[in-house]
């Protein structure tokens, strides 16, 4: 239904540069999410798109409309805000319908409208209380009822869900999404929580210092990320990384003295990068080791520092080659391995085959991208 | 679902910018006509020698005369000046020290009441000053007033307050500490109050005596509050008048003229309004120069500040 | 902070603020009690004399007084002024602290905003006389109205500003989203969330204009003539009349005693944000 095209988008404030030279499409209907650490920009990219913060250069298209120079009251896009931001002095019904009354809907269809979304969010009966007098999430709803009865074409999120509890949080994430589907509208959401991105969002727009850092599907972010940073911020617990020289010998790849098996076509592709022989990271995620039974040449040996139950997986923490090494493993194949584990005990991990990425040690990117 | 098109689009920029010059017009306006002409009006009056001749005035052009007048023989204005310096220091130092004394006993030691305290406090800032006049001179009147009938009933000898001169200012200054001290004490008892209470007890354990604590703690942390209260207060109590109008009128002789009145004096009484603007003009320009080195001062001062932290 | 023990400290805080605040009623109820004198009980200072209602009785209603009058020219020019002023500075306020503008229209507005407000007022009024004279509005309620709004201006202004600085930025930007102008958000967003401001400024106000005596003493005529005024010119007849004087300033603390015991919060909280600038 509508398609956002931001072209070289830049904003400063005086001197610091908070979005820097950005372009971006998001398709009609897509569930686009905007991920990033805090200062990132990713909020402040959301509220350029809105039309509340200036720019200080690039264009905003609204299916091929230039918009860059609209207000934000005729852009037709909806935004649920982190506080929720209801107007304290007016009734839940009062607040969904506001905008229809400020653009002089017929009463009919401002009824019909606020009826369906009383409906969709379960707030029938809440109609007539100020928020005052509602529960957190409640308030939530009511600030989602009242993006969904403007049916806008672009819905803006910035993290809705970060005031929520947990529990909370996780239905609302799924309720969202099945709303998202069901309304068709483009959706633009905001968080700095990964869980959010992966499970709700089509597309990852993942931002740092200002500048898109990778976009992709959830998956195309978590098995290929384009650098050091990218697969560092996605990823739970964060991926482990080793540093040292990449070395050669024959079919065999190690660095340090870790064996790294890997197809014919990553070999080629690490040579292309002319990355042998010299230091690289390497990022190897927590669930693609293999626990070996006893040590072997190009083993890792891992010394158990913690042991971290989550009910489905354990995480073991240890230290191995200097650096930090975290570990799952999946307590129905090596639950009785896991048993066993104390502080102290030595384990001998190997990577397995192109389970692992290797990243240029200057630019952070990642050279074993297919 | 079919969304409705927006009946109104693209036209808010429009109206918005609108609404910004059509929000300020009145402010802007009533600033110019009332606050600006004014001065702009003194300006030119000032250059005139208004004379009055059945019932209308006749201007006449004398350049910097009045000015001249002004500065070398205008008796009464540098009385005043003097007077209204005298006073503004001593009772900003007084109402200060009075008040930043009784809000430090509150918040250490509190009291009660509270809310009655406040309320009694208030009393004199929202009264018309010209009520407080009317007590005073009730209160200190020489034949009948409270306290000479106070004194002669102790059987001591009755002081006149208003009337003799070397007591009268001190009886105004009086009066003024009188009324202003409750703002300075609540003033300074919601900057205490607002101070970190963590770093006040942390504090506490480092410092041995209470002069300690006050010196090296509570007033440094308090310190931009009262410089702040202690400039306006003094700026602002230039603006002295509806009690020396009420009590003594300047007098007697000069003893209590302060710059006001003898603007009062001058413009209304002796219909000088040459003489009058002259005077108006220079107090509005000199009080005007204060503002602004004193706020650029405090700004400086606020600026440093947060630059060393 | 639970149990505090009646301590020296806490001895010496409450005899200074508790005598002070003696200082403060005491002369208070001295005077309101001459109200309720005859003159020759004032005269000879007697601390208890017989009650009257006498004072009040020539003051309001005796042929040679208007005070009648004078309290109701008072009521009439803060009322207005009041009004006036308020909606002025609240429209102001809100596009100076929360809209889009050149920078330099905001702080020339509010630059000399602090600067008028600093200035003596008598330095103005000789002025004021002489325009409003020109254009024959001398005495008219029209000149005091119009000077109480300029007079009050400033304060009305500072004070609605931070009423409106203190609105979350989110609910503004919400008001925008949804459609809003600024002075569709103005109306319908800004204004209804600031009334306790609105109420406590407005307050303030009005005991302001009714508190005025120096323009009033230069602007009004006979007929426009405030109490404060009236109240002053019982002092300089002849013979003092020093009950009638007591009963007029009992009866002109009315408003600013109504407003201590209704909203005391109110008031100090908009002294104290007054006075911070």
């Amino acid at each position: 239904m509508a398609e956002v095209q931001l072209n070289s988008i830049s904003k400063s404030y005086g001197a610091t540069t908070v979005i820097d030279d950005l372009d971006l499409t998001i398709e009609s209907k897509e569930f686009v999410a905007l991920v990033g650490p805090s200062g990132s920009g990713k909020s402040t990219l959301l509220r350029i798109i809105a039309g509340l913060e200036d720019i200080s250069g690039g264009t905003i298209q609204l299916d091929g409309r230039d918009v860059t120079h609209i207000d934000p009251s005729d852009r037709d896009m909806a935004m649920v805000f982190q506080s929720y931001a209801l107007y304290p002095h007016m009734s839940v019904a009062e607040n969904m319908t506001f905008a229809l009354r400020m653009r002089k809907a017929p009463e009919a269809e401002v009824q019909k409208r606020l009826d369906q979304a009383l409906d969709i969010l379960g707030l029938r009966g809440f109609e007539d209380r100020k928020p005052g007098q509602l529960s957190g999430g409640q308030r939530q709803r009511v600030a989602m009822g009242r993006a969904i009865v403007r049916q806008p074409s672009v819905f803006l999120f910035d993290e809705p869900l970060s005031n929520l509890d947990a529990k909370l949080r996780a239905r609302t994430r799924l309720e969202l999404r099945e709303l998202h589907d069901r309304l068709g509208a483009t959706s633009i959401f905001v968080t700095h929580d990964q869980i959010e991105a992966m499970t709700m969002a089509d597309r990852i727009v993942l931002l740092d210092g200002g500048k898109i850092q990778q976009v992709g599907t959830p998956k195309d972010i978590y098995r290929s990320p384009a650098n050091r940073f990218v697969a560092g911020f996605i990823g739970s617990p964060e991926i482990n990384i080793l540093t040292g020289p990449l070395t050669r010998d024959g079919d065999e790849l190690k660095l340090n003295q870790i064996n790294l098996p890997a197809s014919k076509a990553r070999l080629k592709q690490l040579e292309a990068a002319g990355s042998i022989g010299k230091d690289v990271e390497l990022g190897i995620r927590p669930e693609h080791f293999e626990v070996l039974k006893s040590a072997n040449d190009g083993s890792l040996a891992l010394t158990v520092d913690a042991i971290e139950f989550t009910g489905q997986d354990v995480f073991v923490v240890g230290q191995a080659e200097g650096a930090n090494i975290t570990l799952r493993m999946d307590l129905r194949r090596d639950g009785k391995l896991a048993e066993s584990l104390a502080r102290g005990t030595v384990l001998h991990l190997a990577p397995t085959k192109d389970n692992w990425h290797i990243f240029d040690i200057d630019s952070g990117l990642c050279l074993t991208r297919g | 679902m079919k969304p409705a098109a927006n009946p109104q689009t693209g036209d808010t920029t429009k109206r918005n910018k609108r609404w910004v010059y059509l929000s300020l017009a009145p402010v802007i306006i009533v600033f110019l006509a009332l606050s600006a002409f004014p001065v702009l009006n003194l300006l030119g009056l000032s250059l005139f020698k208004v004379t009055w001749q059945d019932g209308s005035a006749i201007y006449d052009f004398v350049g910097m005369e009045n000015y001249k007048y002004l500065f070398n023989e205008e008796e009464i204005y540098w009385a005043g000046v003097r007077n209204t310096l005298i006073f503004a220091v001593s009772v900003v130092t007084v109402q200060m020290l009075l008040g930043f004394t009784m809000a430090l006993a509150v918040m250490r030691a509190g009291s009660f009441g509270r809310p009655i305290l406040t309320g009694i406090f208030l009393l004199p800032i929202v009264i018309p000053p010209i009520v407080i006049g009317t007590m005073w001179r009730l209160i200190m009147g020489r034949e009948f007033g409270l306290i000479n009938g106070l004194l002669s009933m102790a059987g001591l000898p009755t002081v006149d307050w208003l009337g003799n001169p070397d007591i009268a200012l001190g009886s105004i200054m009086l009066v003024d500490i009188w009324h202003w001290t409750p703002f300075v004490f609540l003033l300074m008892l919601a900057g205490l109050e607002s101070l970190d209470t963590e770093v006040l007890e942390a504090a506490r354990l480092d410092v041995t005596s209470f002069w300690q604590e006050m010196r090296h703690i509570v007033v440094p942390m308090m310190l931009p509050t009262i410089v702040i209260t202690v400039v306006f207060r003094i700026i602002l109590s230039f603006k002295v008048f509806d009690e020396v109008y009420l009590l003594t009128s300047g007098g007697p002789g000069t003893s209590t003229e302060v710059v006001n009145f003898s603007i009062y004096r001058v413009f209304f009484s002796q219909d000088r309004v040459g003489d009058g603007s002259a005077m108006s003009v220079v107090t509005l320009f000199a009080v005007a120069l204060m503002i602004i080195v004193a706020n650029g001062l405090i700004q400086r001062r606020s600026g440093n500040k947060g630059g060393e932290e | 902070m639970s149990v505090r023990r009646l301590s020296a400290g806490r001895l010496f805080s409450n005899t200074l603020v508790w005598g002070y605040a003696f200082l403060i009623l005491g002369p208070m109820v001295w005077v309101l009690s001459n109200a309720f004198k005859f003159q020759i009980d004032i005269l000879t200072g007697k601390i208890f004399a017989p009650f009257t209602w006498r004072n009040f009785e020539q003051l309001l209603f005796s042929r040679q007084s208007n005070f009648l009058a004078n309290l109701l020219n008072s009521a009439i020019v803060a009322t207005a002024s009041t009004l006036i002023v308020i909606v002025i500075a609240t429209m102001a306020a809100f596009t100076l602290a929360r809209l889009k503008m050149p920078d330099w229209i905001r702080w020339s507005v509010l630059g000399w905003a602090l600067l008028f407000h600093m200035l003596p007022t008598l330095t103005f009024v000789g002025s004021w006389y002489q325009m409003f004279a020109a254009v024959g509005l001398h005495g008219t309620y029209f000149a005091l109205i119009a000077t109480h709004v300029v007079f009050n201006l400033p304060m009305a202004l500072f004070l609605m500003m931070t009423f409106v600085t203190a609105l979350p930025e989110d609910l503004i930007q919400a008001a925008r989203m949804d459609g809003c102008s600024n002075g569709a958000m103005f109306w319908r967003i800004v204004m209804p969330l600031v009334r306790g401001g609105l109420i406590a400024t407005s307050a303030l106000m009005f005991i302001f204009s009714w508190s005025d005596f120096a323009i009033a003493l230069t602007l009004s005529s006979t007929d426009t003539m405030t109490a404060p005024v009236a109240i002053a010119t019982y002092a300089q007849e002849y013979e003092i009349r020093y009950g009638e004087m007591a009963a007029g300033a009992a009866m002109s603390m009315i408003p600013a005693l109504t407003l201590i015991l209704v909203g005391q919060s109110f008031v100090v909280r908009g002294l104290l944000a007054g006075a911070v600038k």
